[in-house]
Formats: C-alpha cells, sequence, structure tokens
C-alpha cells in the first residue's frame, strides 16, 4: 500500500506540471489569437462613401425606436432612471447621425428628414414645456447659475447643432430663426464669463459643450452667412492658455465659468472636444487627438480601449466615465468616444482595434437586420452610430472654409 | 438509490489534470454560458453603461446578473478554449492518437 501511494505521488506532480505548462502553452496560442475572431475590416464599421453594414443594422434600431412609441418609451426610461443627460444626447447623437446619412445615402434622406423633424420638435416641445431641468441631472437645481438669467449650454449647444445639421442636410426655413437665436444666447452667454465659456451647471462648465458651441457656430457661418471667427478664434487662444492641462497639453473636461479647472482631461470628453474643434481650428484639432491618442488609447492583442484619464492625473468614477475596469484602466464612456475621434481622424487602425474589442466585450445582439450592443445602451449606441458615419457634414463646412 | 450510487462508482474517474479533466471542465463552462445566454442575462450587461436592464429591475440586480454574464462569457471565450487546447497539447504529448 505505502509503495502504490510512493508511485502515485510522483504521477500527480508530473501531471500538474504538464497541465500547468499546457495550459500556459494553451494560453500563449489563444489570448493572441482571440482578436482575429472579432476583428473585421473598417469598411465593416465605417465606410468612405455610402453605409456600412454596421450603420445600418444600428440605424435601423434606432428608426424602430422612433416609430414604436412604446419601445422608445422604454429605452429612454431605462436612461433617465440613471442620467437624464442621457435622454436628451441619445436625441442629438441620432440627429447628427441621420443628417450624415442623409448626405451618404440621399436616396433614404426623406426617410431620415422625417424623424429628425420629429425628434427636434418633440425635444423642443419637451424643453419648452417642463423646462431646461427636464435633461439635466439633479444636481443642476442645487445652487443657482453664476451668469443670469440661467441657461444650460448643454442644451443650448447641441439643440443648435441639431438645427443646424437638419438644415444642412435640406433646409428648413422654420428652423433658421430657431438656430439663430440659440447661436446668439450662446455667444452672449459665453462672452459674459473671463474665459469666453458658459455654464452647462450652475458654476460648471464644460468643454463639451464649449466646443459643441463653437461648431454650431460654425455650421451658422456656413449656413446662413454670418461670421463668428473673430470670437472662435479669441476662444481658441484663450482656451490654449487658460484652460489646457500643463503636463499634458490636453484640454481639461470641466472649469468653473473664471476658469478654474474642476476636471482634468478625460476621455469620455477630449475625443468629442478634439471632433468638434475640428470646424473651430483644425491644427488645433489634430494635436489635440493625438495628444488623447498618446495619453489615453492603449492596445493588448489585437483589442483596443480608452482609458478615461491619462496618467498623470486620476478623477472620479461618474456616469460619463462608467464603471473603469481596474488594472487596464478601461473606460466604457471613454472608449465609445473613442470611436468618434478614431473616425473623425480617419485613424482606421485605432478604429478597427476599437470595433473589435466592441464585438468582444459590447455584447452585440442581432435582430431582423437590427444591431443593438447589450453592453451599451440608446445614447451608447447612437454615439456608435455617429463614428459610423460621421464625415459630410464636416467637410461640406471645411471646403467651405476661405 | 443504491442503483444511482452503484452507477456513480462504476462511472470512469477523471484523474484531476489530465486531458480528459480539462476537456471537460471546458465543456462545462460552455454549458453553464449556454445556460446563462438563454435565460436572457445578456441584456443585463447594459449594467456597463449604467443602465438597467429593464424598468422593474433595479440597476444593482442588473448588475449583478449581467456580472454573472459577463463572468461565463468570458469563461466560454477565454478559459474554455484554453482549456480544450490544453487537453489537445496533453493528448498529444501523451501520445494518445486522436479518437482512442
Amino acid at each position: 500500500m505505502k509503495g502504490e501511494q510512493e508511485v502515485k505521488k510522483p504521477n500527480l506532480w508530473g501531471r500538474l506540471l504538464r497541465g500547468f505548462a499546457a495550459l500556459a502553452a494553451a494560453a500563449a496560442i489563444w489570448i493572441p489569437s482571440l482578436h482575429f475572431f472579432f476583428t473585421r475590416p473598417v469598411g465593416e464599421f465605417r465606410r468612405a462613401g455610402g453605409l456600412s453594414p454596421k450603420a445600418e443594422q444600428l440605424a435601423a434600431r434606432h428608426l424602430q425606436l422612433w416609430t414604436e412609441p412604446e419601445l422608445k418609451e422604454r429605452e429612454l426610461g431605462r436612461m433617465r432612471v440613471s442620467n437624464a443627460e442621457w435622454d436628451f444626447m441619445g436625441r442629438t447623437f441620432l440627429v447628427w447621425s441621420l443628417a450624415e446619412m442623409g448626405l451618404r445615402n440621399p436616396a433614404a434622406k426623406q426617410d431620415y428628414l422625417k424623424v429628425m423633424d420629429q425628434i427636434i420638435d418633440e425635444t423642443l416641445r419637451l424643453e419648452r414645456e417642463r423646462g431646461m431641468y427636464f435633461f439635466l441631472m439633479p444636481y443642476a437645481k442645487a445652487g443657482p447659475y453664476v451668469v443670469q438669467p440661467a441657461r444650460s449650454l448643454f442644451l443650448d449647444s447641441e439643440i443648435a447643432m441639431m438645427l443646424a445639421s437638419r438644415r444642412l442636410l435640406e433646409e428648413k426655413l422654420e428652423y433658421r430663426p430657431l438656430l439663430k437665436e440659440r447661436v446668439d444666447l450662446m455667444v452672449a452667454q459665453m462672452q459674459r464669463g473671463p474665459v469666453l465659456a458658459a455654464e452647462s451647471y450652475p458654476d460648471e462648465c464644460w468643454m463639451f459643450d464649449n466646443t459643441a458651441a463653437l461648431a454650431a457656430m460654425r455650421m451658422e457661418d456656413f449656413l446662413d452667412g454670418t461670421d463668428h471667427s473673430v470670437f472662435i478664434h479669441q476662444w481658441v487662444v484663450m482656451a490654449k492658455r487658460k484652460l489646457t492641462d500643463p503636463t499634458t497639453g490636453m484640454l481639461v473636461s470641466s472649469f468653473t465659468v473664471d476658469g478654474e479647472s474642476l476636471e482634468g482631461p478625460e476621455g469620455s470628453s477630449i475625443w468629442m472636444v478634439a471632433h468638434f474643434l475640428r470646424l473651430a481650428d483644425e491644427t488645433f484639432a489634430q494635436d489635440q487627438y493625438q495628444r488623447a491618442k498618446t495619453q489615453l488609447s492603449r492596445e493588448m492583442a489585437g483589442f483596443a480601449w480608452s482609458r478615461e484619464w491619462p496618467q498623470s492625473w486620476r478623477g472620479g468614477v461618474n456616469v460619463d466615465s462608467g464603471p473603469v475596469i481596474p488594472v487596464f484602466d478601461i473606460s466604457p464612456g471613454a472608449s465609445g468616444m473613442a470611436f468618434i475621434g478614431a473616425g473623425s481622424f480617419g485613424d482606421d487602425d485605432y478604429l478597427t482595434a476599437l470595433a473589435a474589442t466592441l464585438d468582444f466585450s459590447g455584447f452585440p445582439s442581432r435582430r431582423a437586420g437590427r444591431l443593438k450592443y447589450c453592453a451599451s445602451n440608446q445614447v451608447g449606441d447612437a454615439a456608435l452610430l455617429y463614428a459610423a458615419v460621421l464625415g459630410p457634414l464636416w467637410d461640406r463646412i471645411e471646403k467651405a472654409k476661405p | 438509490m443504491s442503483d444511482m450510487k452503484e452507477k456513480a462508482s462504476k462511472r470512469p474517474r477523471i484523474e484531476f489534470f489530465s486531458a480528459k479533466y480539462f476537456f471537460t471542465r471546458g465543456l462545462e463552462l460552455a454549458g453553464l454560458f449556454l445556460i446563462a445566454h438563454l435565460a436572457g442575462l445578456r441584456e443585463y450587461t447594459t449594467f456597463l453603461s449604467g443602465t438597467t436592464g429593464d424598468l422593474g429591475t433595479s440597476i444593482e440586480r442588473s448588475g449583478i446578473y449581467g456580472t454573472i454574464y459577463i463572468v461565463l462569457y468570458l469563461g466560454c471565450v477565454v478559459v474554455a478554449p484554453i482549456l480544450i487546447l490544453a487537453s489537445g497539447l496533453l493528448r498529444l504529448w501523451e501520445g494518445v492518437r486522436p479518437g482512442r
């Protein structure tokens, strides 16, 4: 009996050794190969002309939401439980996307215009009837806005861009005075602050919204022959001087009316900021994209993602970043916005690797030609759709630059 | 009852850390994932975006369901293939021909 045990013991250790060696070898084969099952040519996600298969499937899902009221209420209701802003941003991303899609696919333009008008009119009605707080997080009521009368640049800038995008696809005279009113209000609010920036929340200015405002101004200039170039130039000069993080050179994501930084550079902000800045100052936009790429983008085993913060600065996890996955510092919010940055700046390699990560970890769900990512939500999917189709609108405006 | 015990005792014992052990564990992981998938837990991975799986479910409960799904998904997509590959490598090393 004792003799048998002596024979078995080395067998167990030998088996463990062989087992661990086999597991290590298998992992060394499988982990670097895994991305091959999820990596697709960039044209699957985004194409120079026309619509990619994913853009068509994502759009089909969103168009269904706006044609089936019960489904829309359910989807928007799920998001409003966590954040009323997402209800609003889901609308804006979709309207911007539909404008881009209309330019890419003129045959479907009238269908897209119908949905765009429906979204814009409903959003304006809700803002009118329930006030700006309907689309803001509860802390908007925690204190008074510094600049009175209180307005949120979050709403004004994105509504202005929705109106302008619709008119860029096809003129609608009814929206012309609405755009002018929004842009004039934004310029007035921004000029009243010492750093030419307006609040989104009480004494809280967001870079995202201030650069969106600049983009809306450039869109109005293109559409109606106004000229905001002096103001935009002043803003860019000011931002380079007062609103950049000294360590990374990236624009901070939020600051007070006086220009005091609240949050440093963030992935959930900077990728979109760089995209908006393309209409204000292409060189500065390129510079911000490259800095974001260096500081925030990460790739491993064929998968890519974005960090929320650079190595030199760390903020708190919030609704914009999403739950940050430790060790790798993967931020779902920042990674979603990185799609827009990569799409806007033609960074196909990064976009391909981001799309592989999305298909690996976003849990796609396809039904009847409609695609949604289960790990995402309506606003996340609308942002992905925007990343898949953006381009023609900015190109039209940039080509018209003097 | 005694029949069941007898059958269980007659079932061939799978040696710990053997090729068969890895292969079986790999299949079990895949099976568990399949159950979670068929149970509809995929929808609850939306907690990653800070959203609840459905209006009647709290974000905390969505987080639990979603986490279970993600763990089992990673088990199926990352761990199970490693176990099955390791099983194949062990068989190769042990000089066992396929199907034997």
